[in-house]
């Protein structure tokens, strides 16, 4: 009731908002944006937490070389990643690369600090274990530390597909010409605000839908962990 | 009388932590084969980081360690360490986790887990062999890391406070394990303990360590097989005060 004297064009009508998607869905029209974003958020996410996770493994394996670079990733992060979507444009033009870029960017920083803090935290007497076993560094990496340090990674994981959708529909903003952040700024430049709606709801179920794949994927990976088969 | 040769030999063997204090201050003892030495001490006299110079774990900052004449630079493939915690791989099953020490040397064939099941026989747990650490109790868990200890069948076995952890009953329990486990096979031990008690009821010497030193040695005269009935024997309660006595003795000295 509060509500009945705003004007559609601030607050629309969540019937309009159901409608306008329903239309969306129906005609096909969203379904190239969803495809597009969605396939921007898993590259960039792919991207990122391979990158961040292998550099995650050799920084914590190298202990030296962490203390020497950490500095710099930790000054790469906290460059906002969106200041650097003109130069990515630059690079790489308008499109899908920018944003998979800006996206594995936003990625790779939750798997490097969790790889880095599970494979660093694996209890002494186990490393100890390990070295009076005679194991080698490979070894005690593959069938001790990561093992161990699965639940941490995982975690990170977990975090980076939320901040991958984020990145994605951010980074068509400013560097996408398609997909659902592209047709925000359309929808906005048209004042459609029933469309802007309609897409955040497509944006949040498409991130549930990725975090409760992420989260089955887990699952397995912890249980067939806890079977020995991992 | 012919003397077994010697297993383990420390001479002069100091350590300093990396923050510059002493850890040990020119250790000497020599055990010879099958022999089976508790150190005891009050916490923080050194007792574990005696037991890690001598598996190789630290580098000792001056003295010598030999392991059957063989000088330590490093931890041996002749030397079982149990750890204060059974410290087994939750994501493999008991039998897995005994069979760890071969697995990472090469491929397990049948007759190493054959050897793996009679371990886990004599430690009683043969029937968990497929359970998870997280299903066994603190006491199981504790028979399947001294099986997964010896199941390379090592000249030396090394351990620290393995029971400490656990309750009176399952403790004596597995003391008796662990000494038929040895005995058996005529492994050397050197084990670390706080417990006069235990020390006197596994040890054939006790070496009393105060202040990174070792203040005193105590033979222990019991006969061998040991059983339970020996702990409220009068001679054995005479053993236990020596050793408590030599114990505040050595902290008088520091």
């Amino acid at each position: 009731m509060l509500l009945s004297g705003v004007s559609p064009l601030v607050l629309p009508a969540p019937s309009a908002v159901t409608e306008t998607l329903w239309d969306g869905l129906v005609s096909g029209a969203l379904w190239q944006h969803l495809w597009v974003t969605g396939a921007e958020t898993l590259l960039g996410f792919a991207l990122g937490c391979v990158i961040g996770f292998l550099i995650g493994a050799i920084l914590a394996e190298m202990p030296r070389l962490r203390r020497l670079l950490w500095p710099y990733v930790l000054a790469s992060q906290v460059v906002p990643k969106l200041a650097l979507g003109p130069i990515f444009i630059i690079w790489f033009g308008f499109g899908m690369t920018s944003t998979v870029i800006i996206t594995a960017l936003i990625c790779f920083f939750p798997l490097l600090e969790n790889t880095i803090t599970g494979l660093s935290n694996v209890p002494q007497e186990k490393r100890d274990l390990f070295r009076m076993l005679g194991a080698t560094r490979l070894q005690t990496l593959l069938r001790l530390k990561l093992p161990t340090s699965m639940p941490v990674i995982l975690a990170g994981i977990r975090v980076a597909i939320v901040l991958a959708l984020v990145g994605a529909v951010v980074g068509e903003f400013i560097a996408g010409s398609k997909g659902l952040g592209a047709s925000i700024i359309a929808a906005q430049g048209m004042m459609d605000t029933t469309l802007i709606f309609a897409l955040f709801i497509l944006i949040t179920l498409m991130g549930l839908f990725f975090y409760q794949i992420i989260v089955v994927i887990e699952r397995r990976i912890l249980q067939s962990r806890q079977k020995g088969t991992f | 009388m012919q003397t077994n040769p010697t297993s383990i030999s420390l001479s002069k063997v100091s350590y300093t932590f990396s923050n510059g204090s002493k850890g040990l201050l020119g250790i000497d003892f020599n055990i010879p084969k099958g022999g089976f030495y508790c150190l005891v001490g009050r916490s923080g006299c050194g007792k574990t980081t005696c037991l890690k110079v001598a598996a190789g774990l630290l580098a000792p900052s001056s003295g010598s360690i030999k392991i059957s004449d063989t000088p330590v630079d490093g931890p041996s493939s002749d030397v079982g360490f149990v750890f204060q915690t059974p410290s087994l791989l939750e994501w493999l099953t008991v039998i897995d986790n005994v069979l760890l020490p071969i697995s990472l040397k090469g491929s397990v064939n049948k007759s190493d887990e054959k050897f793996a099941l009679e371990l886990l026989e004599l430690a009683g747990i043969k029937h968990l062999a497929q359970r998870y650490p997280e299903q066994l109790s603190g006491g199981q868990q504790s028979r399947a890391a001294l099986a997964r200890s010896l199941v390379t069948s090592p000249p030396v076995l090394m351990m620290d406070e393995p029971f400490a952890a656990l309750d009176a009953l399952t403790r004596e329990d597995l003391q008796d394990v662990l000494i038929n486990l040895v005995e058996a096979s005529g492994t050397t031990v050197i084990f670390v303990t706080h417990d006069i008690g235990e020390a006197a009821y596994l040890g054939d010497k006790i070496l009393v360590m105060e202040g990174g030193l070792i203040t005193h040695e105590v033979e222990i005269d019991l006969p061998r097989p040991r059983a339970s009935d020996l702990r409220y024997e009068a001679h054995f309660s005479k053993l236990c005060r020596k050793v408590r006595s030599a114990m505040l003795l050595g902290a008088g000295q520091c």
